[in-house]
This record gives C-alpha cells, structure tokens and sequence, in this order.
C-alpha cells in the first residue's frame, strides 16, 4: 500500500494539502432566545497556525463548542471575524460554507454514534464522509482502504461499525472525518466517554494525521490530560480567551482590547474590583495591588 | 414503515380491482337474474307471410365481436298453430308446436318423442284433461280454420316451464285462461306436421338467438348496446323482421346498477387512502429520528441539500418502491381469495389500468407521506438554526391547520346534515363534501381531541397532585411530547371510519333484508295455476297439511290500482310485515279485514233446489221468484228461475243440474216484477213466508243451512222489503219496483264495504269510502281498517283485503288476477306436491332466499360491503399503527427509561407509566373517534340514496348496531391493551442503566 504524500493544497488525486491556519478577530455569539439572549462569546481572539495541533479547554457553557461551530462555519458570528485560510466566513454563503465542510474543514460533533453510519462498515463510512467531496467535483486523495491502512486500523474495514467498541469506534470516526483529507480537523469532546487507554489510542490517531497529513487539528476537551497530550492549549472561560498553555506551561492572554484574565488561583490575592498599579520592568509588566487614598 | 406502505398501496389498488370486479359481478347478476326469455333477440316476420327463411337471413346479420367469445349462440326457430280439442263436452285450448331441439328438452315419462308426420306429444296433465293416453289419437280443430286433424299421441312429457330453452314462453299454459276457455299445455310435434295440417297464414315463425352471458366484457357493454339498438332498426327496415329483446333493458339496468356503487367506493377507498396515507405520516414520523444521524452526519460533510434531502428521503422513499409491487399483490392477492364470497361464482380479480394506476397514485401519496414525515429530520438536522423561532413558526402553522381542518369538516357536516350525501334525494352523485364529511369529522374530533388532552391533563395535574410516579410520568409526556397528537388524531380516524363502516354495512344489510322479504311478501312466494273448477282457497288450505304455513293471495292488477286479496287465516304467521309498516301489528290487522256479525254463506251442491213459500200477492201479474247462485267453481252466476209467485202456500222447484259442479254460493232471492205497462203509479207488493229451502241429492231432498229462523243472517240491500224471522221460517214484506229491478233478499255474509288496508295514495278523498278493484275487475266500496305505505309484494297504489270476503263479491270469473301462494318459513317440504294433488301447479317461485342471492351481488349490496372491509381495515389500521409507532419510539426511549431507572424510579412504574400514556392517547383517539363515526353515522346514512331511492315500504331502520359496535371496539381495545403490555415490558426490560454508557446524547 502507498501512503500519500503530503504536499501544498493539489487537486491531483493521491495527494493531500496539508493544514490551513484560522483566525478569530473579536469575535461575539449570541445565542438568540425568547424573551433574552444568551452571550456565549465575549469578545475571542484567537489564532491558529497551519498545521497546529490545539486543544480547546475550560469549563462546561464557556463557549468551547461554539468557537469550534464558528471554526466550522456550521453558524455565523454575531460580529467579530473567523477566517479559516483565505476564507472570511462572514463573506461566504451558507452554500459556500458547505462546500468547505465537504473538502476543507472537517467536523467531528461529540458522540462516538454521531459520526459515522453505526450499521455500516469503516469503508463505508469513508465512502458516505467522501460523498461530498465527489459531488463538488473533486477527487479524495485516497480510497477508503488506503485511508484505513494509513491511520492503522485497516484490521476492522469490513466490520459494521456499531458492532466495535466505542475506542475503535471513534477511531472510525477521525477516519471519517478525515476521509476528504481536510486541512482543518476539528473534533468536540473525542475522548468523551472513552477509557483513558482508548482516548489515548484517539489522540494518537490526531497526531499521526497531523503527522502523516499535516492538518490542522482543533479539538474541545474537558480532560486536562487530553490537553496535555497537544503542543498548545486555548483555555476559553466567560466567552473569551483565559489562557493559552504551551509545551505543559500556561499563560494568560492579552486580548485586541489589552484585557488579560488572570488565573482563577490570583482572584485570591486580586478579588475582582481590585485597584492595580501596572508597573513596567523591562521584560513586562508588574501587577501591584493599589490602596486608593481616602 | 414497509407495512404502513404495502397497507397504503394496498388499500389504493383494492378500491379499483374491486369496483372492476364488482362491475363484472352486477352485470352476471343482471343477466342471471333477467328473467328467461329477456336475454336474446327473438325475430318475427313484421308480416304474417314471413317465413323462417327471412328470420335465418335477418339473424345471419347480427353482429359478432371482432375476438373473443361470440355474442350469441345457436339459434332456436319455433312454429306454431293455436288449436282446440273438446274431451267430455268441454272444449280446450291449445297450441302445436314444433321447436328445434324439443326431444332434447323435453321430459319424456311415457312413450317417445315426435319425429315423424302425423304425431305428437302431449304433457301428462293434458293427456289426462283430455282423456288421451300413448298410441291414442289427438282430434283437433285449427283455431281461425275449418280445417280439423288427426294425430297419433307418441308421448307425454312432464312439463319442466322453468328451463332456460323455453325462454320464458309459457308453452305450459295449462290452467291459464278463463274459467270458459281452459288452457293446456302446448302440444309438441314436427314442422311436417304443423305444415301438413296448416295453412301458411296460421303458422306463427319465430327464431330465438340466445345471448351468451359470460361473453361479454363490462367494458364491451355500451358499443354490445349500440348494436343491438342499430340491429334492430336496420333488420326491420331492411329484412322486414322485428327484433324484439330485453337485452338493452337489462344492460341499462345493470349499468345503473354499477353506477350506484362507483361513487361509494371511491368515496370510501380515498377516505381509507388518505387514512393509511395519514397512517404513514404518522409511522414515518416516529421513525424519522432514527435517520437524523445520518442526515446530520450528511450537513456535516457537507452534503448538498439535493444530497441531504436524499439520505433523509431515500430508505422512506425505497420503502415505498418495494411496497408498490407487494401492496398491488396483496390487494390482488385479497380481492381473489375473497371474490367468490363478495361478486360470486366466475367473478375473479384482476389488475386492470385503472388499479396500477390508484397504485402508482398511492404510491405518489405515500412518497409525499414519509416526505412530510421527514420534515422534522431536515429541520433538526439544520444545525445553525435557533430552536425557537422554528417551533414559534410550528405552533402558527398548526393553529392555522388546525381552524381550517375544523372549519371544513365544519362546513361538511353541516352540508351532510342539511342536504344529505348525494345532495338532491334519490340522485346517485354524492355531493363531494358531504361524502367526506365522516372522514373529515373523525379528522378535525381528532385534533380537538390532541389539542385538548394535554390542556386537561395540566389541569388534572394540578388539581390532582397525584403522587403515583408511573401518572405523573404518562400525564407530563402525554401534555407535552407532540408525537402523541398525531397517534390520538390517527386513532380518532381510525375508529370513526371502522365504527362507520361497520355501521353503514349493518344498516345496510338489516334495512335491505327487511325490504327483499317485503318485497317478496313471504319467505316464498309460489305463482300457481288452478286447475278448472277447483276451488283456489279451500285447495290451499287443504294442502297445508298443518295450517299457517301456505297462504292463499290473489293479485288483481289494474291500471288505477292493484288489490291483494290474501287469506287472512294465516296472514300473520305467513306474511312479510315488518315493524312499523303499520300502527298495529298483522294479527290485528288481519282480524280487521274480516268483519264481525256476517252470517256464513248459504252453500248450494245438490241438482235441483225447492222453496216452501206462503205468500200473499198484491200485483198483476205475479212476480217472478228466482235465486241467483255463484258457481265458485267457474265463478259464474247463473239466475235460477223457481216461477212466478202466487197467493198461497206453494212449493218451487227447479233444476240445478251442471250449475254446480262442485259449490255454489246463494247470492240472494230476487222477486222482480214486470207490469204490462210501467207507470210511476203502479204499485204491487208481496208478503213472503220462506218457511224451507232445500236441495236434491241422490233422489231427496235436503235441507239446505239457511238459517231462515235467524233474522241477522239476512239482509236486504236493495231496499223495498222488511224482513223478519219466526220459526215458521223468514218473511219478506216487499214493495215491488214497477221498473222491474228484482228486490233482493240476501244472505248476511258480506258487508255493504269490504274491509281494506290501504296504501296512502289511496285514501279516502272529501271521506268518500275509497274504491277498489275487486277480484272480477269490478270496483268496490272499501272501507278503511288501515293505513300504510305500502303493501307487501304489491308496493304502493294498492289495497289489502280478505281474500274470502272479496270472493263474496265476485259477480264473474278473476279477470287479471295472479294466483299465488305464499310460503312461511314452517311450510312442509312436499308443500309443492300437495298442491299438486289438490289441482294448483306452481308456475313459478319468488323466493327471499333468490332475492338475496341476488342482491348479494347487487351494486348497493357490494359498495356496502367494501363499508365494511373500510371498516375493519381501518381498525386494523389503528392496531397496527399505535403498534408499530411503540414500537418505532423503543429506541428513542432507551436512554431516557435507563435515567429514570438509574436515579431509582422501579421498572413496574415505568412500565405502568407507558401503560398509561397509551391508554390516555389511545383512549382519547378511540372516544373522540367513537363519537365522530356514531355522528357521521347518524346523519349520513338515512340521506344515502340507496336507502332514499328503495320501493316505498316499511320505514327506514337506522338504530345503530350497538352491540356490533361494542363487540369490534371491545376487540380492538383488548388487543390494543396486550400490544401495549407487550410492548411497555420489553421497552423497560431493554432500558437497562448500562444502556446510559453507550447512549450517547
């Protein structure tokens, strides 16, 4: 079996494009209800290198899911911008945005049965995840089996998928979601449910298509150890960007607007309303908390 | 979802194959049924030189289809010539003929059949009427001819009148004729014989050319019509032969008759269509979330919507494709098996264009069904769109749909009550909102009945509080989840369409049994000939060896009314009369007609009579004495002369011999004067003592039962005498009528009215007692004992009479009566037999049994029918949809019962709370539903032209078949309570907590 090469963007059959950086500037949700609104961004500003491999973190309802939507094109922001390679999804239409899912960007929803056909194969599961791009006109870089072998798991191609368990089920379903050799991967919670041996299996699966195909791959998790397995991580608390970890250190962001959130462990020292003096040194800035004279 | 489909596809190509069918099995029926000699052409000469060369030459004209199965058969050619032969004195009449085929059709008992010149063969009751036996010789004289003719007898025949190859033609007349001119039976002989004997003028030619029944297409019968019409006119104007046939009548009739079941059925088959349609929707709806995934998966991917649309749309939609062909099987499949029982003996089924075609259109609806029933997979799985502004958009359309389903099932209820089905009474079109409106009533109580049954399940909710976990569950998921509006609406339908279609079928069938047995006017009713000289309803009590089982009736039909004149004997235990023809019931009725305080008849048999009489004479010259007697034998009344009355006691005598062969009646005493000269001034009188009367037999004088003692057996109608009564015998103090009109004295044994039941158009106007024609033609002043509508076997336009006291009033012989005898189920089987030996033959049978084999295949019967497989189907319908969609909602039901069990809610309450999810919904669909059919039910079917358009009779009978009714719904509510028993223990049993781990979402 010859395992594709990786190159630029082609439309040559048997080869992949690699990965597509993406950018949120500013970026606001509402989600719209009746009687309020609920705000699920704030305001995030984010940007993802080509190839990158990002774990998105943070606690339930911060708006994970809802940045990976945007990424996704699935939804349009309430303002801001989310560009995913030369494509400003604000200027694409619902049509456009499709046919970006169909080739380019590759969504994989949380839930293991959601991502693939459960009374149908592997191989036919990436024949259903290829369909798409077929319609557009384009060729997949590779057949079904070769996707398979590629990723490892060729050993159940004819196995129907409902009948594997749920680890090598959502292996099935990254190789789904990479059928069309997208160059943006973005997963929702793929290690949900799973053992930590399996989720482990998954994760190792992301970084041989990132290896293998150069993607850029986003997901959303809520387990820290996940996390620890990306070279980056986005922590989003509130709607917006809390921190960013890199390489096992964590870091607070500086907004477009110069806001930074500050780890929860310092609201202790710095309760919020707290007065501080921003002290310049040489290689940053000093937080000092300040006593307003009566 | 496969069986809601097949059950659609079904259900479309049933209603086609089956009025194909049905078409075919009322055309049989119309030709079956068509009296013998109405089918076929029968061809004479227009002249009386025609010979049987011109009829062959007419009949090698007629036309024949172009394939298939000729039109018409071999032909039959008859020649014919009336003759009398006299045996004892008495002179009878009859025919020759000569038959093509005859020896194959005729029951030889004695001797052979006639072959060669100069013979003949007679029936048994003819040889035996004229005294002949095999090898005797037949003298006859030729009927407007001298000329006479000898033939040797070679057989007797026993006659056989009903077989088909006597088309009709009574060639056993024997019995028929008046009383002076007896009729026997048809001799039978060669065309030899008959052109020997008769000259060319006498002989009547006819040649019959039989139909052939089953080679007729239904859809061949207007072009068969049109040549038969065109035949008609050009073998008269270019053969100069009249062709004479009931052919175009009969096919006329059939086709009105297959009219009457088109608009039924389709009314019937589209509301069970749009049922099965609406079942579809509902199953596919339930279902539709298990390719949710998929289709979300496919937005995902980025599928176009064309492609999205066909992962949502394509296993309904090929579905569907597979339930076209094995829908049109099975309904294939169900009308052969049943058309034998519905359309009878040589009706099959077949798939005809018409029945692809309601396939392939119910397919089309189907494909529409699932297509809306995939809606909520589309719209779910449109992953950007905010939940609320989509159900915001639901609930508006809804409430729209909902007003509108009411409004027009509004409209048509009213339109249903005011104008009735077909719109204007007695037309067979049904106004199209009116026939939809059971259908669109059961819809729109339906959606009342959703609509309404979360709203009162909240309010229960909060007046109740109740604490049973498994009802606190049933009346929140009830109130709240919508899929259990569509199961209440579906089941609402289901059970109004089952509960009108049972009970249109059951209406049907009691008010047309009802109507065939009036309409026949017994069980059996046996048309008969009476021998000459045999008296009819003594004979007919004589055979009825244990009484009330065979009644006598005489029909006398005229042009300005008809008179049944029936034994009132045995009139309630025989005749047909049913609840509420009349305010009171037949006994009474019967008692009526025969009124009180008429003294016996004064019978005279003997050969000559004698009067005792002492009277005193005041007129010049004397008065004549003289009786007058009704022969009842040959219903004749002869005058019997006794002199001329004289001062004194006298004895009168005179001979009454062949007056009164077997009885006669005494119709009274007449003493009528005749002056020289009639003048206003003359008077005369006479004073009569009758003191005996008496008869001759064997050599003496009898008495003769005249109760002249008794003053109240006699009567004086004619006014101009006093009478009185002593035990010197009756005396007469009469006022003679110079005119010469005779003063009567007359036994008291009839009324001056003859009690009548009358038909209402034959009441009494301005309260004159209304006339009616009695058994002689004759009219006679009825007096009304009874109103009804109409009469058993003789409809409307007629009266009902006491056949005894209508004889009272002959004055001659039956002029158009039909002597019949009517049957009760208790009649003996050798009824006919002993008929036989009293002198009566039976000419023919009308039987409720006949009647409702042929209506068993009759347009109404058949559309009545398919109200009663509509109405089973739909139950089933029901059944299986609430099944199925439990089933449909198991797996979507998993996850939510394995929460319920995992934080501690016990199996048995989750099991009892599906239990009473179903009953809620299945109860409310099946009450609302009840009530939807009883209305429709109630409103439609007494404005349902087939009830409007019957014969007038006894009145509609429109009770509802409660106790059907109640049986099929308690059915199908024990077999709903298994289902869901069945189906709520194995939903449970599956919703283990381990299901929580692999339930994802």
């Amino acid at each position: 079996m010859t395992v594709p090469t990786v190159t630029a963007r082609s439309e040559e059959p048997g080869t992949v494009a690699g990965g597509v950086d993406v950018h949120l500037i500013g970026v606001v949700h509402l989600y719209r209800q009746s009687g309020s609104d609920i705000v699920a961004l704030r305001g995030v500003d984010l940007d993802i290198g080509s190839g990158e491999m990002v774990a998105l973190l943070g606690p339930s309802g911060m708006g994970k899911s809802t940045v990976l939507r945007l990424m996704a094109g699935l939804m349009t922001p309430s303002a801001g911008t989310v560009t995913v390679g030369p494509h400003d999804f604000r200027r694409l239409s619902a049509a456009e945005r499709r046919a970006l899912r169909a080739g380019e960007i590759s969504f994989m929803v949380q839930g293991s049965g959601t991502n693939v056909l459960p009374f149908a194969t592997p191989t036919q599961n990436i024949w259903f995840a290829q369909h798409g791009t077929k319609v557009s006109g384009k060729s997949p870089p590779w057949t079904p089996s070769q996707l398979l072998e590629m990723l490892g798991i060729q050993d159940f191609a004819s196995v129907p998928v409902a009948r594997l368990p749920l680890g090598l089920k959502q292996q099935v379903s990254v190789a789904a979601c990479v059928a069309s050799a997208p160059r943006l991967l973005l997963a929702d919670e793929p290690t949900a449910q799973l053992a930590s041996e399996a989720s482990a299996d998954v994760v190792r699966l992301f970084q041989r298509v990132n290896e293998v195909l150069g993607t850029t791959i986003v997901i959303v998790t809520h387990d820290p150890s996940i996390a620890a397995m990306f070279p980056r991580t986005v922590t989003i608390r509130d709607g917006r960007v809390g921190a960013e970890g890199h390489l096992g250190e964590e870091y607070a962001v500086v907004d477009g607007s110069g806001s930074i959130q500050l780890p929860p462990r310092v609201l202790e020292t710095l309760p919020p309303n707290s007065r501080v003096r921003v002290i310049e040194i040489p290689d940053g800035v000093e937080l000092r908390k300040a006593e307003l004279r009566e | 979802m496969l069986v809601m489909a097949v059950a659609a596809v079904a259900i479309g190509t049933f209603g086609p194959i089956y009025l194909h069918s049905a078409d075919r099995s009322v055309l049989n029926s119309a030709l079956d049924h068509a009296p013998s000699g109405n089918l076929g052409l029968t061809l004479q000469p227009a002249h009386r030189t025609g010979s049987m060369h011109q009829l062959e030459a007419a009949a090698d004209k007629i036309l024949q289809p172009g394939g298939g199965r000729p039109w018409f058969g071999q032909r039959i050619s008859t020649a014919e010539v009336g003759f009398t032969s006299v045996a004892a004195g008495q002179k009878y009449y009859s025919s020759l003929v000569d038959r093509s085929g005859v020896c194959a059709h005729l029951v030889m008992v004695a001797g052979q059949c006639s072959s060669q010149t100069g013979t003949v063969v007679l029936s048994t009751r003819s040889a035996k009427e004229l005294g002949l036996r095999v090898g005797q010789t037949l003298h006859l004289s030729l009927i407007d001819s001298s000329r006479t003719a000898s033939l040797k007898v070679t057989g007797l025949c026993a006659p056989n009148p009903s077989s088909p190859y006597w088309w009709g033609i009574d060639y056993f007349g024997y019995g028929t004729g008046p009383p002076n001119k007896p009729v026997i039976d048809n001799a039978f002989s060669t065309t030899s014989t008959i052109n020997a004997i008769a000259p060319r003028a006498l002989i009547d030619h006819i040649l019959q050319v039989p139909f052939q029944r089953t080679s007729l297409a239904v859809n061949s019968v207007s072009a068969f019509k049109s040549m038969v019409e065109h035949y008609k006119t050009s073998a008269l104007a270019d053969e100069g032969v009249v062709v004479s046939t009931q052919l175009p009548h009969v096919l006329a009739v059939a086709s009105a008759n297959e009219r009457t079941p088109n608009s039924i059925v389709l009314v019937v088959d589209i509301e069970l269509l749009l049922l099965a349609a609406f079942a579809l929707y509902f199953v596919a709806s339930r279902t539709a979330w298990e390719r949710m995934a998929d289709v979300q998966l496919a937005v995902l991917r980025g599928y176009r919507p064309r492609s999205t649309l066909s992962v949502a749309l394509a296993e309904p939609i090929v579905v569907v494709l597979i339930a076209l062909p094995v829908g049109l099987l099975l309904a294939w499949t169900v009308a052969v098996t049943a058309a034998t029982g519905l359309f009878g003996p040589g009706v099959g089924a077949s798939v005809t264009l018409l029945a692809l075609g309601g396939a392939l259109v119910s397919g089309v609806i189907g494909i529409l069904a699932v297509a809306l029933g995939a809606r909520r997979v589309l719209r779910a799985a449109d992953v950007g769109e905010a939940p609320g502004a989509s159900s915001r958009r639901l609930s508006t359309w809804r409430l729209v749909g909902d007003v509108a389903v009411i409004a027009i099932a509004g409209a048509a209820f009213v339109e249903l009550t005011v104008a009735g089905v077909s719109g204007v009474s007695g037309e067979t079109n049904a106004d199209p909102l009116s026939a939809f409106a059971p259908g669109l009533l059961a819809l729109a109580l339906g959606v009342v009945a959703a609509r309404l049954l979360p709203v009162l399940l909240r309010s229960s909710h909060r007046l109740t509080r109740s604490r049973s976990v498994a009802w606190v569950i049933a009346t929140r998921r009830v109130a709240r989840r919508p899929e259990f509006s569509s199961e209440i609406v579906l089941v609402a339908m289901c059970t109004a369409l089952a509960v009108f279609g049972v009970s249109g079928w059951a209406i049907n069938a009691r008010n047309h049994t009802v109507h065939n047995s009036f309409a026949v006017g017994a069980k059996e009713v046996l048309t008969v000939s009476v021998r000459p000289g045999v008296r009819f309803l003594p004979a007919v009590r004589s055979a009825d060896r244990f009484g009330h089982s065979a009644m006598a009736a005489v029909v006398e039909r005229a042009t300005d009314g008809t008179t049944l004149a029936v034994d009132t004997r045995d009139m309630a235990e025989v005749m047909s009369w049913p609840p509420g023809l009349s305010a009171t019931g037949s006994t009474r009725i019967a008692h009526r007609l025969v009124p009180r305080g008429l003294s016996p008849p004064v019978k005279v048999t003997g050969a000559a009579l004698r009067m005792t009489v002492t009277a005193r004479v005041n007129a010049r010259p004397g008065p004549q004495l003289s009786v007058d007697l009704f022969d009842e034998g040959s219903q004749t009344v002869d005058q019997v002369e006794l002199g001329t009355l004289a001062t004194g006691t006298s004895t009168y005598e005179a001979p009454i011999v062949g007056l009164c062969p077997a009885t006669c009646r005494l119709m009274d005493i007449a003493i009528s004067w005749t002056p020289p000269t009639i003048t206003s001034t003359q008077a005369g009188s006479a004073d009569l003592n009758i003191s005996s009367f008496s008869e001759l037999h064997g050599g003496l004088w009898e008495p003769i039962n005249a109760g002249l003692q008794t003053l109240r057996r006699w009567a004086n109608l004619t006014g101009g005498a006093h009478l009185s009564t002593s035990s010197k015998g009756l005396t007469a103090l009469v006022e003679l009528n110079p005119d010469g009109t005779p003063v009567e004295v007359s036994p008291h044994d009839v009324s001056r009215y003859l009690p009548a039941v009358l038909t209402t158009r034959l009441e009494a106007i301005d309260g004159e007692p209304p006339p009616v024609i009695g058994l002689d033609g004759g009219t006679i002043n009825a007096h009304s004992v009874g109103q009804v509508l109409a009469l058993p076997r003789v409809g409307s336009d007629a009266a009902l009479v006491d056949l005894e006291m209508a004889e009272r009033f002959l004055s001659g012989p039956f002029t158009y009566a039909t002597t019949e005898v009517w049957l009760s189920s208790s009649a003996p089987a050798d009824i006919v037999s002993r008929l036989a030996a009293n002198g009566i033959s039976v000419l023919g049978v009308d039987s409720l049994e006949a009647r409702g084999r042929a209506f068993d295949h009759s347009g109404v019967n058949l559309a009545y029918n398919l109200f009663l497989i509509a109405g089973m189907a739909a139950a089933l319908l029901g059944v299986a949809s609430a099944s199925l969609a439990l089933a449909a909602s198991t797996r979507g039901r998993e996850a939510e019962l394995a929460a319920m069990r995992a934080i501690g809610i016990p199996a048995g309450s989750l099991r009892h709370s599906i239990e009473a999810e179903q009953a809620l919904a299945l109860g409310a669909g099946v009450i609302f539903g009840t009530g939807a059919g009883l209305g429709a039910a109630a409103v439609a079917l007494r404005s349902i032209p087939e009830f409007v358009t019957l014969v007038p009779g006894p009145p509609l009978q429109l009770g509802l078949p409660v106790i059907l009714l109640a049986t099929g719904l308690a059915t199908t509510l024990v077999i709903f309570s298994l289902v869901v028993q069945l189906g709520s223990s194995a939903l449970v049993k599956r919703a283990t907590i381990e299901k929580l781990g692999g339930s994802l979402k």
